[in-house]
């Protein structure tokens, strides 16, 4: 290829057509609020979630330290569909005399909320333990359920409800193996854990309803292989055929999953870290729609084309320039279906450092999307202070409104998770 | 096969004693030599994974040590009780005696982690029993807390506030520190932004030395040249409180600063020839950036830069390397041998216990500590999720 013809190639690629931005309006942010100002934490808020059902919110989040000496607990507290505090306290969801428990995730079906964490009870190693609350407010399961409670490390569950029950997936160590492998197990609405069986999907496993039937999506081992792979799954957690890449050249993949329904399931990840040679070339936030069979619609996010340089239309966000100022999207998303169409939040850092290849003051974005392609081609800040905002997780009430929570991490080391209720047209 | 290694080295050792009259002190110049020449010691090396998990994927979490993620690129610092620090991009965590990983902060450190590969990213204080590393522009210390995060103090310079000032702790400033070294008289030594080596010591900031980028020159300290980037420069500490060695990245030399007589030596590596032509090279300077071993200044070189140094106060050797090598090496006298890797059998440990030595293949890597027993902890950008160690089965335990 002669200079021109590549000079030429990028006019192209920077000329073709990307999905119509309609008005940054198209997502309305509301006022910020404190989910538990003076939380029992002393200034450690974290990991937040939250799910709908029967007209509001549940958010459950982490307070406290988790680390050495910790004892971290998990809060929740439930929010009108407007974003109203109903528990001025807040709930503890499982009080317990030792240990940490960390890494809250909340899904609603057969008319109770359903929490799933990792638990550091026994100050060795983590369980998967869940309580069910109901949408009056009370934890039905005094002693949590234990999903999976055996030796060794089980961790980083996710659950999903459709509508009846739930599903359960996490990662663990069997026996005396040194390899992670995905399983999943049903609960019930009535409190009833399954056989867990195994998905094929780990690590980081997550998993979504779409309405008909569940997907569970996993990956991010490895500098080289940090693709992210996706599997249908019956009720009880069995996989429906072999797992399929949904999106390739990950590294240190995290991801988001949501249902689509009617269409399939949305799924986010990031791209490239900034690194001082450019090897990976650009990041980006990065969209896939997985059909009811499974496999991505836009394929060009399972195998990019070689030397990119130029955003995908399945790209929500881009990081390319290397300069004081310039932004990055990296890390954490979420995603959730408003009723018509996915909206998606996301992490964008600005760049710092010598080699402009660090983070500072992170700010969440967000974006509708048709199918896996922006409508909101910039995206639009949702939560942008001075302060650094991560970790965000979304809700949606189905009409048009949604719960973000997030961390809000102060400059004196205290981290608060805030909530906005988010509007879109 | 193993027991016989120390035999076939010695064999080795006496062929080129024999074929290389250099190597025994004669004057004729070899023609070659192996690119790799074992130590002695290479078939009694056993690495284990010591902590993270290479199928754990990248969201942190802790446990047993070899069940936990997140790790990333980590270091090591070993402390006096058998406790081991990791400082990780994330935060720091430590090992206790009983193998379990725990947070004990969530702030993650500065500088030396974001490198390709490195060491001495914190160091044990032996004056005030604290470990001391690099914030913002400034020097911390960690206290610890029984029921909460570490506390991270100031000791030295101003969070957010970067420069290159010497004087009191207070008025001193940092720009970015890379490493964090400490003498056994609670002397602090830092590598500054791979610019300057700057000293901390009864509450004052000097500088040692400010010309770290550009030009190759051994001698008085103040008229030395080095060659570093921004990138992968390693300060450590030596075999005395007055020795510290540098791996003057892009001239692909370690450098021995003697503290006593202010003087900068070479002591291993191959700088780039002034022949470039493979042609027109001699035997030896065809070895320049091909990770070689044998005679320190004459025969052996490192690849893609020398990245890191870290002293190994127990075997008396200096573990040093470059960015792409793949094996651990170590200069030993006038010697630089390879010790861990070399045979490639396996791609690399992954987490598995009791893997000999010389099949391990870990790219990118590091020793980024050397603990009282004499076991290296190694680390690999390639698998960028935690440690591993290694020791002699002849002399340490597990």
């Amino acid at each position: 290829m002669n200079r021109w013809t590549f000079i030429a190639g990028i006019l192209l690629a920077w000329a073709a057509p990307l999905p119509a931005a309609l008005p940054a309006d198209g997502i309305t942010a509301g006022e910020e609020f404190a989910l538990l100002p003076e939380g029992p934490g002393k200034g450690l808020q974290a990991t937040p979630a939250a799910a709908f059902g029967q007209g509001l919110y549940l958010a459950v989040w982490r307070e406290g330290w988790h680390g050495k000496g910790g004892a971290a607990r998990l809060h929740a507290v439930r929010l009108s569909a407007e974003g109203k505090r109903l528990d001025g306290k807040g709930l503890e969801v499982a009080p317990a005399q030792a240990g940490v428990q960390e890494r809250p995730r909340v899904a609603f079906g057969g008319g109770v909320f359903l929490v799933v964490w990792q638990d550091f009870r026994n100050g060795k190693d983590y369980d998967i333990l869940a309580a069910r609350i109901s949408p009056e407010g009370k934890v039905l399961d005094r002693e949590p359920l234990a999903v999976a409670a055996g030796p060794r490390n089980q961790v980083l569950a996710d659950v999903a409800g459709d509508g009846q029950g739930f599903l359960v997936v996490w990662q663990g160590l069997q026996g005396e193996e040194t390899d992670f492998r995905g399983f999943a197990a049903a609960v019930s609405a009535e409190g009833q854990v399954g056989r867990p069986v195994e998905t094929g999907m780990t690590p980081q496993p997550k998993v979504a309803w779409n309405g008909s039937q569940y997907l569970a999506v996993g990956g991010g081992a490895g500098f080289w292989a940090g693709k992210v792979q996706a599997v249908l799954l019956d009720a009880g957690g069995a996989p429906r055929g072999k797992p399929v890449d949904v999106m390739g050249g990950t590294k240190a993949a995290v991801f988001a999953i949501s249902g689509v329904p009617g269409k399939g399931w949305l799924v986010v990840s990031h791209r490239s870290p900034p690194d001082p040679w450019g090897w990976g070339g650009p990041g980006a936030m990065r969209a896939t729609l997985v059909n009811a069979e499974g496999r991505p619609e836009n394929t060009d996010a399972a195998k990019e084309p070689s030397g990119l340089q130029e955003r995908l239309p399945g790209w929500l966000d881009m990081g390319k320039a290397k300069a004081k100022g310039d932004t990055w999207p990296w890390g954490e998303s979420a995603s959730a279906f408003d009723g018509k169409r996915s909206v998606v939040v996301w992490q964008r850092h600005h760049l710092c450092g010598e080699k402009m290849t660090n983070f500072e003051n992170c700010d969440l974005i967000a974006a509708r999307l048709d199918g896996y392609k922006s409508l909101d081609v910039s995206g639009v800040p949702v939560a942008a202070s001075a302060a650094e905002e991560k970790q965000p997780a979304l809700a949606s009430d189905g009409a048009g409104r949604l719960l973000l929570v997030y961390e809000k991490q102060q400059g004196d080391g205290r981290v608060s998770v805030m909530g906005r209720v988010l509007g879109t047209e | 096969m193993r027991r016989s290694l120390p035999l076939t080295a010695g064999l080795l050792a006496l062929a080129c004693g024999l074929a290389f009259p250099e190597a025994r002190g004669a004057e004729a110049e070899p023609q070659d030599m192996p690119a790799i020449i074992p130590d002695e010691s290479a078939g009694d090396w056993i690495v284990d994974r010591f902590a993270g998990n290479s199928t754990a994927g990248p969201t942190f979490f802790q446990g047993p040590a070899r069940e936990v993620a997140g790790l990333g690129r980590c270091g090591a610092c070993p402390l006096p009780d058998g406790r081991v620090l990791v400082p990780f991009p994330d935060g720091w965590a430590e090992v206790d005696a009983g193998g379990t990983l725990r947070l004990v902060a969530a702030s993650a450190p500065v500088g030396g982690t974001t490198a390709q590969v490195t060491a001495s990213v914190a160091a044990w204080n032996p004056a005030d029993k604290r470990v001391y590393t690099g914030g913002a522009n400034c020097l911390v210390r960690l206290v610890e807390r029984p029921d909460g995060p570490w506390e991270i103090e100031v000791v030295a310079g101003t969070p957010g506030k970067a420069g290159f000032a010497d004087g009191p702790a207070q008025d001193a400033t940092f720009t970015r520190i890379d490493n964090v070294i400490i003498n056994g008289r609670g002397a602090v030594f830092i590598l500054d932004y791979n610019q300057r080596i700057r000293r901390f010591e009864n509450g004052q900031v000097t500088t040692l030395c400010a010309a770290l980028r550009g030009g190759l020159a051994d001698g008085p300290l103040d008229k030395a040249r080095f060659n570093l980037i921004g990138l992968g420069g390693n300060l450590c500490a030596g075999e005395d409180d007055d020795t510290l060695y540098l791996s003057d990245h892009w001239n692909f030399v370690v450098r021995r600063i003697d503290l006593k007589t202010m003087t900068v030596s070479s002591v291993a590596g191959m700088p780039k020839p002034k022949e470039w032509q493979p042609a027109k090279q001699t035997a030896r300077e065809r070895r320049y950036n091909r990770n070689s071993d044998g005679p320190a200044l004459t025969w052996a070189s490192f690849n893609s830069g020398c990245a890191y140094v870290c002293w190994d106060p127990v075997h008396k050797a200096l573990w040093c390397g470059g960015p792409d090598e793949n094996r651990f090496r170590w200069l030993k006298g006038d010697q630089v041998l390879t010790v861990i890797g070399g045979k490639g059998a396996d791609p690399w440990p992954r987490d598995r216990l009791g893997v000999p030595g010389e099949t391990v293949k870990l790219v990118w890597n590091a020793v980024v500590a050397v603990d009282a027993q004499g076991r290296a902890y190694l680390s690999a950008s390639s698998e960028p999720n935690g440690l591993w160690r290694a020791y002699n089965r002849k002399e340490a335990r597990p």
